[in-house]
């Protein structure tokens, strides 16, 4: 809501020193946050009314005409002047010697100098809206083009800045959704008055005179089908003459961001920022039968509304109707087959209360979005629906010379009570932490202009008035109290009651510690948006009917590339390293904590994710040593360290066949025989889809790690016997994993080996063809003595044969 | 004899003396201390005197001994801390050649920043809930007061799902489902951050895609007041010591009174400048006492329990304490931008 403060001046007593900043500030502090300041123009000087006496043509140039001004100071003015509308007799707005204005091209602010144009003195210049520094889009259709004509009444030599009101600020209040009732200068009063306590004069300024009493009855019937209209008043207006509005009137609309249009049309705006109460005129002649029946649209009836729009109807939406047809949307807009126009003497004037939610919903579904059809989905005082209607009239009367002859018709289906609210004065210290004294709290409310009656010492009734419709419970009022009385006056307490432990969950420790093991390992974490394109899937390879493939899918995406719930991490790590290549960014080392997100009942099953994606090169690093590209074994090392941290053990690696993978470099990775994720290089084919270069790729399955992870820790004590350590180097034939043959070793049955280690893998000269020669160190160590020579031969000699049988492996000697 | 002694104390010293670093020692050493040595020849020598002579002059020799001895250690002394320090001359670098680096790894500014505000809270006796993203209607708007055309509904515009699912606009949905776990019981002691989705367009201060933390607590007799000291105690840990907070009238649907959180502005100190638009003031967050249709839909009796409630930007926050002016880089990840988070990991 814009408010005009020369507006507010007229509406509230302001107190001495008070400015538009400065109130602003009053009513942020209140709630309301005032955070722009306007100008209706950005400030000229110098610049006076004037009329224009004499127009002959320039000697020496087709389009200029010089002309003799009278500014009010007695000898008039030559001026040149090559507007096409100056004309003898007209007045404008004329710009002295000295005077500052805008130049109508670059918007630039310049002075007004004496001058010669094509040989003729100029003493100054006639201006148009653009020189004032108004925008012309807020000013009546045509008024911006050439000299900005003044009225007839326009007194000459009066400053232009004052006599159009340029000076004037609005203040851009940001209203919360329940502070409807701002909508309107009398809500604006109100909450003025209150925050400020300083005395309400809205409704002297204005007031309205009344329903002429002892009129005939209208030749107007108004009938309600429909309850999504609780009042409707109409009121018949003759001898209306259609013209422009006032100057006045004109900047007022303008400083509230409204354009004039004409007098009929502007004071139904006017009053609708008065009262907040949206108003409507309709061509008496052209409502059918002199009926208005407030209805629900035909599926499918059509309107042409006032913006030239046909708009097919449905049953959900309400309309005004006459006998035949519907002449406008209840609340949204009107049809053009009943509008107003120039010719147009007698009116049918609509004030009425329709429902929020119908209009809410119709607005929606047209796509319109009006001034009034704001004000109604917030709902209108229901009071004011008939004050608002009688200001109307006689604003009518004044500036479009209507007369009245008939009484107004009314038809109300419901009326509601003013809402009564006790307030417990304890209560509200308690839930406020306040001490605030009755004495106070009545004081406020009297500033509110809330009706209070003291029903025990500490319990006041309080009446709502109906223009405040957001207050509904009793919490409301200790808003009020509190606001009023200052959010600064809340002391700053700490909690009582029990002392509480505050801790993390399992899942949530694992997932810190699992971030920072990340970025001990030399990843930087990143974060990557959930919604996402369907088409990675495919570039992918993730085949038809895979799982991956059912995505959770928006009803309607903002755009294709943010369509879906990512059922995969990867993409999101490859568009981030896509980002950082094309920076030139070639070495890349990322990790994301992330959810995907997968399709059931009644809700996506969210699954959290450690996905970790390297590129480039990742070492240790030295300024004078080659670099060196990460690999396979970079990304299984950082995996198992992961393990390794989150005590998982009996980890196995077996070959992946996921089509993004490389199928020679990827594995899948097992515990206790469930898949926990899995890790390799990116297929190069699928790099090369997505030009990325060699790049490796894990992920781990959180919910596995959860359930897997021991980070329980029982301390060993320190061997108190010497180790044995025998080397093992064997012949193995060639595709011989070296992983199974670790596993076999251990699980030989050598009770008492405690480590193995793989020290050397070669093939080659020395190694019978289709072989390699594998050694690995073995320790053995009892806890309890110390073993013998005989003992770990034994031991040893098991394991050998174990993998001699299992693996043809053949001792080297 | 006295004067061969002599002469050959003056030869063996002064070849001593020409000898340079280690060579020659060991033969000087031979030739005149070693068992066939000119040293020992002339105690060889000694056959020749007269006993009375013999005393005296093996004295002398004796001396002549220790003295060459003497002069040897020191001398070899000397060679080998020459030879030391050659070799530490010779293996000497340039220390300010750069070291041998370990890739560094940073948080997330967004974890970072939750971390922080999580351990915050956890010492004021908090506990972290979580909830999902995709969110039912009835627990993002409904069961939060805001029942269907709501015009508050229009301050979030949703990614719907269905007509009854949505990506949760907030995470106040984890409060509702906190509560109704709870079933009645008190203290509610609870911080929620997470994923919110809105349909905004992503430009420099928006994001369709944002993180919010909230925050709420339900218990017998829970004040206004509470809500300040504890938002109070949030800032000044969060931010600085010297910082302050104040509170503004407001208005969300699921608080009742609502405020708005203003910080001193952390780039002014409370002067007044461009970023606080003069005011000395910076918004962090919404706040309120826990309106009672939300206790009551919950099922706590709300004459009987009071609850305070409130909501921060997860980025703000970050923005606000690192400086951070465009809401993209929290998700477009560039290099250039986690690398500087190094301090915080």
């Amino acid at each position: 809501m814009k408010a005009s403060y020369r507006w507010i001046q007229e509406i509230v007593e302001l107190p001495e020193g008070m400015t538009p900043e400065r109130l602003g500030e009053a009513l942020t502090n209140g709630g309301i946050p005032v955070e722009a300041f306007e100008k209706l123009s950005p400030g000229i000087s110098g610049v006076v009314v004037a009329r224009v006496l004499d127009v002959i043509q320039h000697p020496n140039a087709d389009k200029l005409r010089i002309c003799s001004v009278d500014t009010g100071d007695g000898e008039p003015l030559q001026i040149v002047c090559g507007a096409a509308n100056v004309a003898a007799g007209v007045k404008v707005p004329c710009a002295k010697i000295g005077a500052a204005v805008f130049d109508r091209h670059s918007g630039e602010k310049f002075s007004i100098k004496k001058s010669k144009l094509r040989g003729v003195e100029s003493h100054g210049m006639l201006c148009s809206a653009d020189e004032l520094g108004l925008d012309s889009k807020l000013l009546p259709k045509g008024a911006g083009e050439g000299l900005l004509l003044l009225p007839e009444d326009a007194p000459v030599g009066e400053e232009i800045a004052r006599y159009m009101g340029l000076d004037d600020i609005t203040l851009e209040l940001e209203l919360t959704p329940n502070r409807s009732d701002c909508l309107s200068m009398r809500g604006v009063a109100h909450e003025i008055a209150a925050v400020l306590n300083i005395p309400n004069r809205f409704y002297q300024a204005a007031s309205t005179t009344g329903t002429d009493v002892g009129l005939s009855a209208s030749d107007l019937k108004v009938e309600i089908q429909s309850d999504a209209c609780q009042v409707y008043f109409a009121q018949v207006l003759e001898d209306v003459k259609v013209g422009p509005s006032p100057i006045w009137l004109q900047m007022r609309l303008a400083a509230e961001g409204i354009r004039s249009i004409n007098n009929v049309v502007d004071v139904t705006n006017l009053v609708m920022l008065e009262w907040g109460q949206p108003l409507h005129a309709f061509d008496y002649d052209q409502v059918q039968g002199g009926l208005i029946r407030v209805r629900m649209a035909g599926e499918g009836e059509e309107l042409v509304t006032l913006d030239g729009q046909s708009r097919k109807l449905a049953s959900t939406m309400q309309v005004i109707a006459d006998q035949n047809r519907a002449i406008g949307i209840a609340g949204v807009m009107g049809g053009e087959n009943s509008e107003v126009r120039d010719a147009t003497t007698k009116i049918v004037l609509e004030s009425a209360s329709f429902d929020p939610r119908v209009t809410r919903r119709t607005g929606k579904a047209l796509g319109l979005s009006s001034e009034a059809q704001k004000r109604f989905e917030k709902g209108v005082d229901p009071t004011a629906v008939q004050t608002a209607l009688h200001r109307a009239v006689d604003l009518l009367k004044q500036l479009a010379g209507a007369t009245v002859s008939t009484s107004p018709v009314s038809q109300q289906l419901s009326s509601t009570d003013p809402l009564s609210l006790s307030i417990d004065l304890g209560r509200m210290n308690r839930v406020l932490g306040t001490d605030i004294a009755k004495k106070e709290v009545l004081s406020i409310l009297k500033r509110l202009e809330f009706e209070a009656v003291e029903k025990s010492d500490q319990v006041l009734l309080v009446t709502i008035p109906a223009r405040r419709s957001d207050i509904t419970i009793e919490e409301d009022l200790y808003e009020e109290v509190a606001r009023l009385s200052g959010y600064d006056q809340i002391p700053m307490t700490f909690l009582q009651g029990g002392v509480t432990q505050g801790h993390l969950t399992r899942g949530q420790k694992i997932r810190r510690k699992l971030r920072h093991l990340g970025s001990s390992l030399g990843l930087s974490e990143v974060w990557t948006y959930t919604l996402t394109h369907p088409k990675w899937l495919e570039e992918m390879g993730v085949a038809e009917g895979d799982p991956l493939r059912d995505q959770v899918a928006l009803l309607s995406p903002m755009s294709d590339e943010r369509q879906v719930l990512r059922t995969a991490l990867l993409p999101s790590l490859i568009e981030v390293l896509q980002h950082n290549l094309s920076r030139k960014h070639t070495d890349l080392a990322i990790f994301e904590i992330g959810k995907t997100y997968h399709p059931s009942n009644p809700l996506p099953i969210e699954k959290w994710s450690f996905s970790l994606l390297i590129s480039g090169t990742l070492s240790m690093r030295h300024a004078l040593e080659p670099k060196k590209p990460v690999d396979f074994f970079t990304v299984k090392g950082m995996v198992q360290t992961i393990l390794e941290r989150m005590g998982i053990e009996g980890v196995r690696y077996v070959r992946s066949d996921k089509p993004w993978l490389h199928p020679g470099r990827s594995a899948r990775i097992l515990v206790k025989g469930s898949e926990i994720g899995y890790l390799g290089e990116l297929h190069p084919e699928t790099a090369d889809r997505w030009e990325v270069p060699e790049t490796y790729y894990a992920e781990l399955d959180l919910r596995a790690i959860f359930e897997f992870a021991n980070l329980e820790l029982q301390v060993e004590p320190l061997p108190r016997f010497p180790a044995s350590e025998r080397d093992l180097a064997v012949l193995l034939p060639i595709g011989t994993p070296i992983g199974d043959v670790m596993d076999t070793i251990r699980e030989a049955g050598a009770s008492d080996l405690e480590s193995v280690a793989l020290f050397d893998i070669y093939q080659g000269a020395q190694v019978p063809e289709g072989k390699k020669s594998a050694a690995f160190s073995l320790i053995y160590r009892r806890s309890d003595r110390t073993l013998t020579d005989e003992e770990v031969s034994k031991q040893h000699d098991r394991i050998v044969s174990s993998i001699a049988e299992q693996y043809g492996a053949e001792l080297r000697k | 004899m006295q004067e061969e002694i002599l002469k050959l104390r003056e030869r063996a010293l002064q070849e001593l003396q020409v000898l340079e670093g280690n060579e020659g020692l060991a033969e000087w050493k031979v030739r005149y201390l070693g068992k066939k040595g000119e040293v020992t020849a002339l105690l060889r020598g000694m056959g020749a005197l007269s006993p009375e002579e013999r005393p005296r002059v093996g004295s002398l020799v004796n001396e002549l001994r220790e003295e060459l001895e003497t002069a040897y250690d020191q001398r070899e002394q000397r060679a080998k801390e020459a030879a030391r320090n050659q070799r530490l001359q010779n293996e000497s670098i340039d220390i300010t050649l750069p070291g041998r680096t370990l890739p560094l790894g940073t948080l997330h500014p967004l974890a970072a920043v939750i971390e922080e505000i999580e351990d915050i809270f956890l010492g004021l006796g908090f506990t972290v809930a979580e909830g999902p993203e995709v969110e039912l209607e009835q627990y993002n708007f409904e069961m939060l007061n805001l029942p269907k055309d709501h015009p508050a509904r229009d301050m979030q515009d949703t990614f719907y799902i269905t007509e009854e699912m949505l990506m949760r606009t907030q995470t106040s949905p984890v409060q509702v489902r906190t509560l109704l776990e709870r079933q009645g019981q008190v203290p509610v002691r609870i911080i929620c951050p997470g994923k919110v989705y809105r349909r905004d367009d992503d430009d420099a201060t928006h994001s369709h895609m944002f993180t919010q933390c909230e925050g709420l607590v339900v218990d017998r007799n829970v004040r206004m007041s509470d809500l300040k000291g504890t938002l109070y105690s949030f800032a000044r840990h969060f931010f600085n010591e010297e910082t302050n907070i104040r509170f503004r009238p407001s208005f969300f649907p699921f608080t009742e009174p609502s405020v708005e959180v203003d910080l001193v502005c952390v780039h002014c100190k409370g002067e007044g400048c461009r970023i606080c638009k003069h005011t000395g003031w910076i918004e962090i967050l919404g706040a309120g006492m826990v309106h009672p249709r939300v206790l009551e839909m919950a099922g706590y009796d709300p004459r009987e329990y009071t609850g305070f409630a409130f909501g921060m930007g997860i980025e703000r926050m970050a923005m606000l304490k690192f400086g951070i002016d465009n809401i993209r880089n929290f998700y477009v990840n560039d290099v250039r931008f986690l690398s500087q988070f190094k301090v915080r990991s």
